[in-house]
């Protein structure tokens, strides 16, 4: 698999609180890796390091297989964009301005393409207006618009939908998916809002106190997270005959505890499990959400 | 570099706050001149001044509005946040340091011009510089030295202080700090040597012998007072403004040692500095 980002044991430290302690992630080429962990857990402290803001402790990155050390890396930041915290926008610039300053820093010929990433990001009509008259969502929408000049391949967004009323959120969530589908754009977002990343991300990592706790995919995520029946038997090599006979999807976790994965009837199931000599001791149903897989991996009590 | 400097000076020449600065040392120097040349009239001094009487003028108050451009030009970087966006493209940190000198160095330059070019205003009544063409040019040489120690020393403020007020703030008390402290080591140069008061005696009023000055300084001390205002750039603009310029080159090697001494070590600073 190609990666666009690797990170290798990182570390940062302010004065004595280690913000991050030896994380290692990896980001694939084409994916919306959804970056979760709650407030102060570094997320914004990672993206501050791939951006180049900040220098790491110990421990080393790569962008674009080239390594943050690289005289080089350069040429890999040249193919990122990014929004860290809030946008970085002149304010008493207008949004055609703003686009034109990036242009400029980037040293590129013409202002080919403005009027497109403007329309792109719902910015067209608003072009003349300042930067300071704008909406957080607009803001937030221009800040991605610079992240875009220069056709980056690696779009890095902290806490995009912060701030935003559920209109600008569902903009900025369909905006993602349309740069990352049409463009293929490789996404890294960060965000502790997990429903809204749930409707995004192809691959998550769970930071928790500066480490990656877990980094899986969505599809993994969603096994994980799949609506079941935990159920408590007396033998559970019993309920596997009987649910094999009955064509039905399950996982053995213990001698006693398998999860269904099927609405079943519990008369009939109950009844084929009498005949096999295995008593029911307790049913219980699963919805594990991606919050509730969240809070368990992180631990909801110390949390709370 | 190109590029920070085309990004740079295209946002210079839509700045508001540069352009205030630049129409006010305009305005400040047409006026200042002006006045001046009223009170050359009434003084009935006009035909024995010549234009360099206050056509240099400026060297006290450019460090003042150095200060005011690059703190509010630099500062908008962090408190918009869009220095962030020069350093994620790949633009070095050193490169982004030097593109903001050179940036500051150039306004303050086109600062310094306007009044230039204002103060001639003051060509109808007190005629032409009565000093020799080779003595404007080292004036105008060691004016554009002390601009650049100027412009080293605030883009130092700027790249190092993250916070816009503090920016702004620390700018503006560091230059008229200075422009105190050379005031008094100025202040202190002038004493006379002896001085000599009134005695009231029989004979009516008197003056005294003259005594030792307990406020002059003398011997080692008078050489590093004399020292630190050739080396400061509001020391050289004192020197400037009274037309008494000795040490030239001493006076242009200390705004190249200033220069790169803030230069070396804010780009050593800004290197290390956690930008948010």
């Amino acid at each position: 698999m190609d990666y666009v980002l690797r990170t290798n044991a990182l570390c940062k430290k302010y004065k004595d609180f280690k913000v991050l302690n030896g994380l290692s992630m990896n980001v694939p080429k084409g994916a919306i890796y959804g970056f979760v962990g709650k407030n102060g857990a570094g997320k914004t402290t990672l993206i501050r390091l791939i951006c180049g803001l900040q220098e790491p402790a110990s421990g080393d990155y790569t962008l674009y297989g080239r390594k943050n050390t690289d005289k080089d890396i350069t040429q890999s930041r040249r193919r990122m964009g990014a929004v860290v915290e809030t946008p970085s926008i002149y304010l008493d610039m207008t949004a055609e301005n703003n686009l034109k300053q990036q242009y400029r820093i980037l040293g590129l010929p013409s202002f080919d393409g403005l009027t497109e990433i403007l329309k792109l990001v719902g910015l067209d009509n608003t072009r003349k207006k300042k930067a300071k008259n704008f909406s957080l969502g607009m803001r937030q929408r221009l800040g991605i618009a610079i992240a875009l000049v220069g056709n980056p391949d690696f779009l890095v967004l902290d806490e995009p939908a912060n701030g935003l009323d559920p209109q600008g959120i569902i903009e900025i969530r369909e905006l993602i998916l349309k740069l990352n589908r049409e463009q293929q754009i490789t996404v890294l977002i960060s965000s502790h809002i997990l429903d809204e990343l749930s409707k995004l991300a192809t691959h998550y990592g769970f930071i928790d106190s500066g480490c990656l706790v877990k980094e899986m995919s969505a599809k993994e995520l969603e096994a994980v997270c799949r609506k079941c029946v935990r159920m408590e038997v007396s033998d559970t090599r019993a309920l596997a005959r009987v649910l094999d006979g009955m064509k039905i999807d399950y996982t053995i976790i213990t001698d006693q505890t398998a999860d269904v994965y099927a609405k079943v009837n519990i008369s009939h199931l109950t009844a084929a499990l009498a005949k096999e000599n295995c008593e029911v001791i307790s049913m219980q149903e699963r919805d594990e959400s991606l919050e509730s897989y969240y809070v368990s991996l992180i631990g909801g009590g110390k949390n709370a | 570099m190109r590029k920070l400097l085309s990004a740079n000076f295209s946002r210079l020449w839509r700045d508001k706050i540069f352009w205030i600065c630049m129409g006010t040392m305009l305005i400040y120097s047409v006026v200042y001149m002006l006045n001046g040349c009223r009170q050359a009239v009434v003084d009935m001094s006009e035909y024995n001044y010549g234009l360099e009487e206050y056509y240099f003028h400026f060297a006290l108050s450019i460090g003042m509005f150095c200060a005011l451009f690059s703190s509010m030009f630099f500062g908008t970087e962090y408190s918009d946040g869009t220095i962030r966006n020069k350093i994620i493209v790949g633009h070095t940190k050193t490169d982004i340091y030097i593109a903001s000198l050179i940036t500051t160095v150039t306004a303050t330059l086109l600062m310094m011009l306007a009044w230039l070019i204002g103060a001639l205003v003051a060509i109808p009544t007190l005629g032409v510089w009565k000093m020799t063409v080779l003595e404007l040019f080292l004036y105008l040489l060691i004016a554009v030295m002390f601009v650049m120690a100027f412009s080293g020393i605030c883009t130092f403020v700027c790249m190092t202080v993250t916070n816009k007020a503090y920016i702004v703030m620390i700018s503006m008390l560091l230059i008229l700090g200075l422009l105190i402290f050379t005031s008094m080591l100025y202040n202190g140069l002038s004493q006379p040597e002896t001085i000599s008061g009134v005695q009231i005696t029989l004979n009516g009023m008197e003056m005294s012998k003259p005594s030792a000055n307990p406020n002059y300084v003398s011997g080692a001390m008078r050489k590093v007072y004399d020292f630190i205002l050739d080396f400061l750039p509001t020391g050289q603009g004192l020197r400037m403004w009274q037309l008494e310029i000795v040490h030239p080159v001493r006076m242009i090697i200390s705004s190249v040692i200033i220069m790169l001494l803030t230069t070396f070590y804010g780009i050593f600073i800004f290197k290390k500095k956690n930008l948010r």
